[in-house]
């Protein structure tokens, strides 16, 4: 399913969230920027774009085994930091300056010592302890943490991260985030002018570029869209729920079936940017923290938060007309293994029909899921 | 709700005195029998005198605060014993497993989270009055504190959840201490019972002492032959910590188990018809199915399970019990810094590399035997740093990649063979 948008702003996000080494971190670099990877969504980029570095959000785009990686970690091991680690060893993330890993999963948080082994040379190698449950009391935790990881910065790279460019930063980043809730906002439509493949690429390149010429390429392509008529043939309008998405694999199979991806809570998607952070206060980081301890709806690594991560779900069905979801995680993911379960007991209670998938970062067993997904949209939606 | 004035309807310590039995000396045989026995009487029956009689009863996902527990007179059970329990001795625990397979976790989570998960949502934990939840030491240990929090039969439950810190600097213990001490006060008004700070620092001390004769009982597995088989690791730490926690009927096993590793010291006696000629460790969890592989490597090889991740004690540091807080940062740092496993999960891979590298060395190990557990995702994840560690030592690695709480997708004899292979080209 495409929505009919024809648009060069799109292409070029497409093209960005389509690779790891991109033209726009190849400009940065050659103009003498530096480039900051990290691992996951609760890393606060402001801090990095406060010290004049490109922050880069860690993926594996591209990857097509992890044969390399595989040495490092086992098959009991989530596929993720595997392809992601992988694509390391053979060099796509040579371009960068630093790597901030955080203290997510078991899984993911041994990339910070295997990186550490290994033959990837990265000057500046971080792990940042945060509050891994939310609540009043946390926030002074993940506050401290980020103040030894801002002066952490500050000694490598030789800058001064000042309050000011912290403002600026997260105004930045804010603008983003108000942006992409325009984005969402169009989604919410009869006809939405956009699919939910379409949006991805949207959502992943703003990780992969500098914010400002972001922002400007959004705004445009916001334009475009309020002229794009979208399409009413599609049999059921999906949420997606879980880890992953910056690839459109499960967007494509939903919407080359009929369905369409309405919104999501999704590593690289809503979870983002349906909060913005404090723009006034004492403290920025204080309101950096705040937002990632107390604020967002999300990764199902943080605890006592699944209240409020099922309630934006069942509010954001309600508010997308939402007639099914799909959680989706990855093999080997016990937080969101578990916080499926219970979701789906509140999806019964709420009557919304759901579809559990697990998968890996490169999917095996597609013709298994596409009979699966098309079952499902055949089950809420009908026969289109 | 005030269950002070009910107290003493629990088995242990009623008057709020330590007992004092001694028991007589025992061979192996009747201290590992003893164990099911204390498991049973100390462990499972308080907490089911608990719910019979409406007292204060607590679930949790780990051992955070034995000690002030046991001086709160709280029975409680947190879930992975359980499923180890299960796990360990009951015949349908693979049903209860794949009942737990059923209701949609990842294939790959932990059997003994798996366990109380199902348990859980099956209706078949016994009911508490209230509720501790931690994030460690595994994912594992986070998400059944997370479904636990949000089962809704106990959703009008009082509730407090740990943030235990990755980081360890004093600044992240201060973070933790403080945690446990605003837990300590969430578990008075709970139970409606007042912490009485001179029995506090009564079952501090006596764990203290038995901390001190786990660590004495470790110090002599580096006798040649080692004094005591595969499952006394695992065992001295459950009836330490996890059964008999500043009780002194566990300080007394503990104290017959060291005497009689003594014993076999200065005997110069091994395992039991073994004649020992491989040492190594098994730098995980003991396997349920350690009986079926461990006796047969000893007997056909000689080659002798020295010491585990759970066997393996770090010197304790004693409980400081000045004052509350001098408790709760103990408290803190022996459940984040010394505790098997959240020692290792909870760190950087070196924590986990430079314990096996102090354990080849003063155990004189000749082989390292990593599990690479199938819920152990940070040890899975470490193997090629633990592969380098052993090779700047000198010492081989075996990383097997099982199940250690389900056979099934390793059977023991594959373990056997593996383990068998490995060690015979050792020579």
């Amino acid at each position: 399913m495409q929505s009919g948008l024809n648009s060069e702003v799109f292409d070029k996000f497409a093209r960005i969230a389509g690779a790891i080494n991109n033209s726009e971190v190849e400009n940065w670099k050659k103009q003498g920027g530096k480039v900051m990877g990290y691992f996951c969504s609760f890393i606060p980029e402001e801090i990095f774009i406060a010290a004049g570095l490109l922050p880069f959000r860690m993926r594996a785009t591209g990857s097509c085994g992890t044969d390399q990686a595989d040495v490092y970690f086992s098959s009991n091991n989530c596929s993720f930091p595997r392809h992601c680690f992988n694509q390391a060893l053979v060099g796509k993330y040579d371009f960068l300056d630093g790597l901030v890993v955080g203290t997510s999963c078991d899984n993911l948080r041994r990339i910070y010592d295997n990186w550490k082994i290994s033959s990837v040379k990265t000057s500046f190698l971080y792990m940042m302890d945060r509050a891994r449950t939310s609540g009043e009391p946390m926030v002074e935790y993940t506050l401290s943490e980020l103040r030894k990881l801002k002066a952490g910065m500050e000694a490598h790279f030789k800058v001064t991260i000042t309050d000011e460019g912290l403002w600026q930063a997260i105004r930045l980043t804010n603008a983003t985030r108000r942006l992409q809730q325009q984005l969402y906002e169009l989604r919410k439509a009869d006809s939405p002018p956009i699919t939910g493949a379409e949006t991805v690429p949207i959502m992943v390149s703003s990780f992969s570029m500098p914010k400002e010429k972001y922002n400007a390429g959004l705004t445009t392509l916001l334009g475009e869209l309020r002229g794009v008529a979208g399409s009413k043939a599609y049999r059921a309008r999906i949420m997606i729920v879980g880890t992953g998405q910056d690839d459109t694999f499960l967007c494509d199979l939903v919407e080359n079936q009929g369905g369409l991806v309405v919104m999501d809570q999704a590593c690289w998607g809503a979870r983002t940017m349906c909060r913005t952070i404090a723009e006034t206060g004492a403290d920025p980081l204080q309101a950096i923290a705040r937002h990632h301890t107390l604020d967002v709806p999300f990764c199902a690594k943080m605890n006592a938060a699944f209240q409020k991560r099922a309630q934006f779900v069942l509010d954001m069905i309600k508010a997308y007309r939402v007639s099914g979801v799909i959680i989706e995680h990855f093999v080997s993911c016990e937080p969101w293994g578990v916080d499926s379960v219970m979701l789906k007991q509140r999806l019964d209670e709420a009557k919304v029909p759901y579809l559990q998938l697990v998968r890996d970062y490169i999917p095996s067993q597609i013709g298994q899921m596409t009979t699966r997904v098309g079952a499902f949209l055949e089950m809420i939606g009908g026969v289109l | 709700m005030n269950n002070t004035a009910n107290a003493g309807t629990i088995p242990w310590q009623q008057t709020g005195e330590l007992r004092a039995t001694k028991l007589p000396a025992a061979t192996f045989g009747q201290l590992m029998a003893e164990i099911k026995d204390l498991n049973q009487k100390y462990n499972y029956d308080p907490i089911l005198n608990a719910v019979k009689n409406k007292q204060p009863m607590m679930a949790t996902t780990d051992q955070f605060l034995p000690e002030v527990c046991v001086a709160l007179d709280l029975p409680y059970y947190f879930t992975p014993k359980i499923g180890a329990d299960v796990c360990g001795g009951r015949k349908d625990a693979m049903e209860i497993i794949d009942a737990a397979n059923g209701l949609g976790l990842d294939g790959m989570t932990c059997d003994l989270h798996k366990v109380g998960m199902y348990l859980l949502q099956a209706g078949k934990l016994p009911i508490p009055t209230l509720i501790l939840t931690g994030n460690a030491p595994c994912d594992g240990c986070a998400t059944v504190g997370e479904m636990m929090l949000n089962y809704k039969p106990w959703a009008n439950l009082p509730r407090f959840s740990l943030d235990c810190p990755y980081s360890k600097d004093p600044e992240s213990m201060a973070y933790i201490a403080r945690q446990m001490k605003a837990a300590v006060a969430f578990l008075q008004e709970a139970t409606g019972r007042k912490l009485d700070m001179d029995r506090l620092k009564k079952v501090c001390e006596e764990s203290n002492k038995q901390c001190r004769l786990m660590f004495d009982i470790q110090e002599l597995r580096r006798s040649k032959p080692c004094p005591l088989d595969w499952p006394w690791g695992m065992n001295t730490w459950r009836v330490g910590r996890q059964i008999m926690c500043g009780d002194l009927i566990g300080t007394d096993w503990l104290q017959r188990l060291y005497d009689l590793a003594l014993q076999q010291v200065r005997n110069k006696k091994g395992v039991e018809g073994v004649t020992e000629k491989i040492r190594y460790t098994w730098f995980d969890a003991a396997p349920v199915f350690g009986n079926i592989v461990f006796p047969r490597l000893e007997k056909d090889l000689g080659a002798v399970y020295v010491v585990d991740l759970y066997g393996f004690t770090p010197p304790l540091t004693p409980i400081d019990t000045t004052n509350l807080d001098t408790i709760c940062g103990s408290l803190a740092q022996r459940y984040m810094v010394e505790t098997p496993m959240t020692r290792s999960a909870m760190s950087t891979a070196d924590v986990y590399c430079n314990d096996i590298v102090r354990l080849v060395r003063e155990f004189s190990l000749d082989a390292v035997v990593m599990p690479g557990h199938v819920g152990h995702k940070d040890q899975s994840a470490s193997r090629e740093i633990v592969k380098e560690t052993c090779r700047g030592i000198g010492v081989p690695l075996l990383f097997l990649g099982c199940d250690c709480f389900d056979a099934r997708p390793m059977p023991p004899d594959k373990v056997y063979d593996k383990m068998s292979t490995f060690f015979e080209v050792l020579g």
